[in-house]
């Protein structure tokens, strides 16, 4: 049996009368890949937004290796380890790559200077293979792009979760490819991820589990064949 | 009469380089805790209090005086943060523009009386920096002014090392560019609000602690530059601290030159301020979101 | 019971604290001057200062008509809407029987009206416009000059000196225009050449306009400089720098009270030696018995020189209690009656207010103010040191180029 690294137990959030997100309960074990699917609406994003504390839980926990983080800033979060990326990305478009790489370092150096971390921001954009587009602005780069930047940033953090929100969403297929080689990497190199998108192809392909949502409600999970199988997810994917 | 252009030309960028270092200071605050800042003419105005005090009653050398009186509006500005500003990023209040207005302004009121009863309402001068006059060709200029601009331009060098180079300059873009991917990047958005608005207000101060021995120190001096300031950020486009640095040497020209190009002579000193506010018209009916600006900024 | 017993506790202190202010046994004076921004608060201080010492002495004389009196100030802001606002507090809220002071000549014009209209006798201590009295209105006194009264002095010394190119640089308020209307018209039945320039009263820069005077040929031999506040001493201070005035070529004359305040020495410094200015009081020369005096108390309780400005607000006060004496009773009317019949001897000479219905602004004016041009010789002088020029029949000397 793995330890587990999140737990999240009957999360319930409401904005005014709509309920984003039910009674929700789930585990992930350490140096797992989960996969999040549901329609458009059912809470996916919400819930990313609560375990990284954009939004706090109106009830529920949320324990991070034995730690309840439903209640931080999402800055501390991100200090704990809990890094994420976003369905529309957030790279800083008025700074360089290689600055957007640098923000993170304010909170993980306290006496480092800017060539102690150096090499690990070229590290990383090297095995994201932008490194060419170091000196560029964040507005001036692609899609796709601004999908490894964010990735990249967010490894900066050396976080052990990774939350992924839509990370294949307007992607060029080669792009694509390469995303599945990142996370596949890793998750070889132990890092733990969640995982939300619509690309049921490749969620299927990369996830060792799923977690189907529909309405705010935790409808199934388990393996990714049992869920190909299970007539309550094809209903709901249906009868939207 | 070329020479008398290029004096006053010179003339126009002391100024703009004044109008710049309080501007810079309106900017960091407004990118990064994203309201405008009512009492930021207050804060000129303490500097140059503070630093006339070090000098005259602590025997401070003037260039101490004017730097330990950026140290100290630095911590009063973190203390202005802390007390009144930071409700509107916890959500203790509800209509934070509304509340943040309101909150700026009344607190430059409160400053503007209280200095008029703490420091009285006669008008000071802060000792020379270098007392004289520097002459060339067949026109002078008081050494003041020259030691003024030469130090203006290195607290304005220094704050954009610190903003463009350091930990703590990408931060703090980082949050004026979008709070909460900072967050996640780790970044403590209310230390970045702390500093943002310390380092503000140490600008102004640096500005009001510079003109001392320039102009003079009242209790409303801050309310003319501070009205500049914003002519200035909106003409640069708010946020834009490049913007904010071209449009202050724009803006300081315009008035310096023309008021002397002014085709009535005799009026010209009258409608000083009026050829600013003109010029930032024209600039905004043709390009609405002032000279840099990227697009129109609200607070979430 | 003890619920009663405090009920009973609370309205007697109430009584308490409102019968003061319905005892038959206080007059209440009304003051209005600057206090703070955008007016000129430094010398709306001035005022008040002098005017609280005026209270204090009358009180320790043993009052009026038996009563004590007191002095209820508002600050006026240098804002005409601010004067109405607080001449009609003073006289419908407080009660006071007349009102004296106020600095800013827009802001007197906005007082008078209500002076004339809630009919209460309103003594202006120092707004100069000719406008003031030239309305002649009934209840409106003044014992400042009036600018044409005062100023007309003025341009007879600058005829008188021989000056032949005079350049002006004047605020754009009713007091500046006011003052440059009466120079220039002077100035130019004389011949003599002028150029004037109207400024912002907020400008801090007048290098631009300074450098361009200091190129001109013929250089001016006089700089003019109507403007109060920091504006005069900036121009002071400017002029110096770049090597305008006072030089050889040119002399400068700055108008404004600041120049006469010891705040002046600290701001100008060494640019302030050989300036020119006006003042309607000068040491030495005896007044009165009651100057001497007066100045004593007046350093001894706020470590200052009194500005006119001071002694004019002093007086306003005196004439009030004067006039209320005279006439037995605090009546509006009677008050007039009593103020029109004046024979009071002020800090400056016998006070008197003129019924002449021409020229216009002479209507309950005091046509006695008097009006000295003086020069500093030295940095850190107090004016009261400074070399007299004008009028001849006092003068010390001649105008001094560095």
């Amino acid at each position: 049996m793995k330890k587990h690294m999140l737990k999240v137990s009957r999360v319930t959030k409401r904005f005014g009368g709509l309920t984003a997100l039910e009674n929700v309960s789930f585990r992930v074990a350490e140096n797992e890949l989960l996969g999040v699917i549901g329609p458009n609406g059912s809470g996916k994003t919400t819930l990313i937004n609560l375990i990284n504390g954009i939004h706090k839980p109106d009830n529920g926990d949320i324990i991070f290796r034995d730690m309840p983080i439903h209640r931080l800033s999402s800055y501390k979060i991100a200090q704990k380890g809990i890094g994420r990326t976003f369905q529309v990305t957030r790279v800083f478009r008025r700074m360089s790559v290689m600055e957007n790489m640098m923000v993170p370092a304010l909170s993980i150096s306290k006496s480092g200077t800017q060539e102690a971390l150096l090499p690990k921001a070229l590290e990383i954009l090297a095995l994201l293979k932008i490194v060419h587009l170091k000196d560029e602005y964040g507005r001036s780069l692609s899609g796709g792009q601004h999908k490894l930047l964010e990735l990249g940033r967010v490894l900066m953090l050396d976080p052990d979760l990774i939350l992924l929100d839509e990370p294949f969403a307007g992607v060029h297929p080669e792009l694509k490819a390469d995303l599945h080689d990142h996370i596949r990497k890793l998750h070889d190199r132990g890092k733990t991820f969640i995982l939300i998108s619509h690309d049921m192809h490749s969620i299927f392909s990369l996830s060792q589990r799923l977690m189907v949502l529909s309405s705010g409600e935790k409808i199934a999970h388990g393996t990714p064949e049992e869920i190909r199988k299970n007539e309550e997810v094809i209903e709901a994917y249906l009868g939207n | 009469m070329t020479e008398y252009l290029i004096l006053q030309a010179l003339n126009g960028l002391i100024i703009g380089l004044i109008y710049a270092l309080m501007a810079l200071g309106l900017t960091l605050i407004f990118s990064v805790l994203k309201i405008v800042n009512f009492a930021h003419g207050e804060l000129y105005m303490l500097g140059a209090y503070f630093s006339y005090y070090l000098a005259k009653m602590f025997g401070f050398p003037p260039v101490l005086a004017v730097l330990s009186s950026i140290i100290i509006v630095f911590f009063l500005g973190v203390v202005i943060e802390v007390l009144f500003l930071r409700p509107v990023y916890t959500g203790a209040v509800e209509r934070k523009d509304e509340y943040a207005i309101l909150i700026t302004f009344g607190l430059s009121i409160f400053l503007q009386n209280l200095a008029l009863f703490v420091f009285g309402p006669w008008t000071r001068r802060s000792p020379s920096f270098v007392s004289g006059t520097t002459s060339f060709c067949s026109l002078s200029i008081s050494n003041d002014r020259l030691v003024v601009s030469a130090l203006a331009i290195v607290f304005m060098v220094a704050t954009l090392i610190i903003i463009g180079r350091t930990f703590i300059g990408k931060g703090l873009r980082a949050v004026s560019q979008d709070r909460e991917a900072a967050a996640i990047a780790g970044i403590n958005p209310f230390k970045m609000n702390l500093l943002a608005f310390g380092a503000g207000s140490a600008l102004a101060a640096a500005g009001g602690a510079l003109i001392g021995p320039i102009f003079l120190i009242f209790p409303t001096m801050g309310a003319m530059p501070v009205i500049k300031s914003f002519v200035i950020i909106v003409l640069g486009g708010m946020g834009s601290i490049k913007g904010c640095i071209i449009a202050s040497l724009i803006l300081g020209e315009a008035e310096s030159l023309g008021s002397v190009l002014f085709p009535d002579l005799t009026r010209g000193l009258a409608y000083k301020n009026a050829i600013g506010l003109l010029f930032l018209v024209v600039v905004l009916l043709l390009k609405p979101t002032g000279l840099f600006g990227e697009k129109h900024v609200r607070m979430k | 019971m003890k619920k009663c017993f405090s009920l009973l506790v609370c309205c007697l202190m109430a009584l308490g604290l409102t019968l003061p202010v319905n005892a038959k046994g206080i007059i209440k004076i009304g003051g209005v001057g600057p206090l703070s921004a955008p007016g000129s608060f430094e010398s709306g201080k001035e005022m008040k200062m002098a005017m609280e010492q005026a209270i204090d002495e009358i009180n320790g004389a043993g009052g009026v008509l038996g009563k004590k009196v007191a002095l209820v100030f508002e600050d006026t802001q240098g804002l005409p809407e601010k004067g109405t606002a607080a001449m009609e507090r003073l006289v419908e809220k407080h009660k006071a029987v007349a009102v004296v002071g106020e600095f800013h000549s827009s802001v007197a014009k906005a007082e008078i009206e209500v002076a004339n209209r809630l009919k209460v006798p309103l003594i202006i201590a120092e707004a100069w416009a000719d406008v003031i009295t030239a309305k002649q209105y009934k209840y409106v006194f003044r014992i400042a000059p009036a600018n044409s009264l005062f100023y007309s002095k003025i341009a007879d010394w600058i005829k008188a000196a021989g000056f032949k190119t005079v350049v002006m640089i004047t605020e754009n308020s009713d007091y500046g225009i006011g003052v440059e209307r009466v120079i220039r018209e002077q100035l130019k039945t004389a011949g003599i050449k002028i150029t004037s320039i109207t400024a912002e009263r907020t400008i801090q820069d007048f290098t631009p306009q300074l450098l361009r005077f200091k190129m001109s040929k013929p250089r001016p031999d006089l700089l003019f400089g109507i403007f109060t506040g920091a504006g005069e001493l900036l121009m002071v201070k400017q002029a110096h720098e770049i090597g305008l005035a006072p030089t050889k070529e040119t002399a400068m004359f700055a108008v404004g009270t600041d120049a006469l305040h010891k705040e002046f020495w600290e701001i100008t410094g060494q640019s302030g030696k050989y300036i020119l200015t006006k003042t309607g009081y000068y040491p030495g020369i005896k007044f009165t018995e009651k100057t001497e005096p007066f100045i004593k108390r007046f350093k001894k309780k706020f470590n200052r020189e009194p500005t006119f400005a001071a002694m004019e607000a002093y007086e306003a006060v005196c004439l009030v209690a004067d006039a209320i004496k005279r006439a037995g009773s605090t009546d509006p009317d009677a008050m007039v009656t009593a103020l029109e019949k004046t024979r009071f001897t002020g800090l400056r000479g016998v006070i008197r207010f003129s019924l002449d219905r021409e020229p216009k602004y002479m209507y309950h004016q005091w046509p006695g103010t008097p009006s000295f041009v003086i020069q500093y010789t030295q940095v850190d002088q107090p004016y009261t040191d400074a070399l007299l020029l004008w009028p001849k029949e006092y003068s010390h000397g001649s105008l001094i180029k560095p």
